[in-house]
């Protein structure tokens, strides 16, 4: 265990400034974008009446017709496609570094050669991942929070809580999507950042114009943005399915991870 | 810690083979070979004739096709882990990481791997006058292997597995490493080495294997390999050099002469040699140290040496 916490704690040490310029980068975003909630607060019937008369299209892209109620605006403005993107962007990019990158420079080998298995190697870099990514979603829920009670969103601690928890855990779970590729085999690493994409904005498009495109709400049943509906988290609700989805996608992506990686080659 | 099992051998390879996927040729085949306890191997061949290839097989990062490696006893795949607890390795390419300082990095693997003696690794890096504080980066590339060989020694390991040890290293630090290998031999490790520097290999090996396209094409000890090669002699006569008659003598060769001086080189029997400067006034012999670097470069050769 103990040589488990040392690559742990050396994987946290080294990313310890890109976790804070992430954390400063999405705690600015959100605080500007649910401080300026203040500016809607009020007009919220008014305006959502005028988005109504838009395209349907438009609030498939944002995911909902309400875009200005304390949840529709949290849900449009934050947590249906921008927080997800840019926990998606991170988490895809650290499961890279915590391989990838590590088997380009050959410091792989150098871990190889000491008494460590592969599989206690490879779940000290999964959790190392996982700890990053909580903690930029722990940075990201108390901002949420704090701002929304600065301006008064009548939404609770709690389900702001729970559905920044729910964001970080379906985001985290592309990355550990791309983890498995990388680690799985020398085949699947190429494909690690493209499947990752696919699966995640390519779900989020289908998902998106499966309202309006006959056909395409099938296909996106497939794709876990199917199952992810921040504005039901907002207020207080999240499908079993979502979670067995998501989990589900942990759970085989860390098996296939250590199946692939005990027996292959390393580069 | 001296070992008892001198005799024993403590790194055996059997039949290995390794074919990469996507190729049809093998990178490794039917490689047998023994490291006994005190010994060092020097594993010698051109680029891309499977050195790399083999060292990676023993230490697991890739699997063997075929055949089967044991390190102190123990298979290289099955017991991969057990074994790497009296394992040290250097690569070739010497690889960090940049965002430590050397200290940071001998710390960390130490922690991985805790070394037989705590205060071992700083003994080394004072010998290597390595320097540990410093960001890796913005270390030489001699300063860089100084840090690998320490983290290859600083656990005494049974079995040393060194990629190109020397390189980068200046004189004095060669030196300083050719007196970690002795030691290391007299504790009783058994030390594989593949190397390009043939100075390095005769200075230091006890016994050499030459791999040519994946196949071990000749194993000799130092010793043969020196009594093969040229002895090559500066002989000062007090008259004019009997020039037509040394280029008589079968296996000699002229390679310089002079007014009294001449240089021969002779493989083999040195009798007739010895035989004919009886005859003449000879005032001085000189006999330059033996240079293996032909010896090894005939086996380097397409279609060279296959014993």
């Amino acid at each position: 265990m103990s040589k488990l916490f040392a690559i742990v704690k050396k994987e946290l040490r080294e990313r310890r400034f890109y976790l804070l310029w992430w954390s400063l980068g999405i705690a600015a975003l959100v605080a500007m974008t649910v401080l300026a909630y203040g500016s809607v607060q009020g007009k919220a019937d008014q305006l959502n009446k005028a988005f109504g008369d838009l395209s349907s299209s438009i609030s498939g892209f944002v995911g909902t017709s309400d875009v200005f109620s304390p949840v529709g605006y949290l849900n449009s403005q934050l947590f249906f496609i921008t927080l997800p993107i840019l926990f998606i962007i991170l988490s895809v990019t650290l499961a890279g570094s915590l391989i990838n990158k590590e088997e380009s420079r050959h410091t792989l080998e150098l871990l190889l050669s000491r008494p460590i298995g592969r599989s206690h190697l490879l779940i000290a870099k999964a959790l190392a991942g996982a700890l990053v990514v909580g903690a930029l979603g722990i940075v990201t829920g108390l901002v949420t929070i704090a701002c929304a009670l600065a301006v008064h969103i009548d939404v609770s601690v709690t389900h702001l809580a729970l559905t920044t928890f729910w964001m970080t855990l379906f985001s985290g779970a592309f990355g550990a999507l791309a983890f498995m590729f990388y680690a799985a085999s020398l085949a699947t690493r190429k494909l690690a950042v493209v499947s990752a994409i696919l699966l995640s904005f390519g779900g989020y498009i289908l998902s998106s114009l499966g309202g309006m495109v006959h056909g395409l709400s099938g296909i996106a049943k497939f794709f876990p943005y199917h199952y992810y509906d921040p504005g039901a988290m907002l207020a207080g609700k999240v499908s079993t399915g979502f979670i067995v989805y998501v989990l589900a996608l942990y759970a085989v992506s860390l098996l296939v991870a250590l199946a692939g990686f005990r027996r292959r080659d390393i580069e | 810690m001296m070992l008892n099992l001198m005799q024993d051998h403590l790194l055996i390879l059997d039949r290995l083979s390794k074919k990469y996927r996507g190729s049809k040729k093998y990178a490794l085949q039917n490689l047998s070979l023994r490291v006994a306890a005190g010994e060092v191997y020097g594993f010698l061949g051109a680029n891309g004739a499977g050195k790399s290839t083999a060292i990676r097989t023993l230490l697991n990062f890739i699997q063997p096709t075929s055949g089967a490696a044991t390190i102190l006893g123990k298979d290289s795949v099955r017991d991969s882990v057990a074994i790497k607890h009296d394992v040290g390795y250097l690569s070739g390419d010497v690889a960090l990481y940049d965002k430590m300082t050397g200290k940071q990095f001998l710390d960390y693997l130490a922690e991985l791997q805790p070394p037989k003696r705590p205060g071992y690794a700083a003994e080394l890096a004072h010998r290597f006058q390595a320097q540990l504080g410093k960001p890796i980066p913005e270390l030489s590339k001699g300063n860089r292997q100084k840090i690998g060989l320490i983290q290859a020694f600083m656990h005494e390991p049974s079995v040393i597995i060194l990629d190109e040890p020397t390189s980068g290293l200046d004189p004095l630090m060669q030196e300083e490493f050719f007196k970690l290998v002795s030691e290391s031999k007299e504790r009783g490790a058994a030390m594989f080495v593949s190397s390009h520097n043939f100075a390095e290999v005769q200075r230091m090996c006890t016994k050499v294997g030459f791999i040519r396209e994946g196949k071990l094409v000749s194993e000799q000890t130092l010793a043969n390999l020196a009594a093969r090669a040229s002895h090559t002699f500066t002989l000062t006569f007090a008259d004019e050099p009997p020039l037509s008659e040394l280029k008589k003598l079968p296996h000699t060769t002229v390679d310089a002469h002079g007014e009294h001086d001449i240089t021969v080189s002779v493989t083999g029997e040195l009798s007739p040699l010895f035989a004919l400067l009886g005859k003449h006034h000879v005032t001085r012999l000189h006999q330059q140290e033996v240079n293996l670097e032909e010896e090894f470069i005939k086996f380097y050769k397409p279609g060279g040496h296959d014993e």
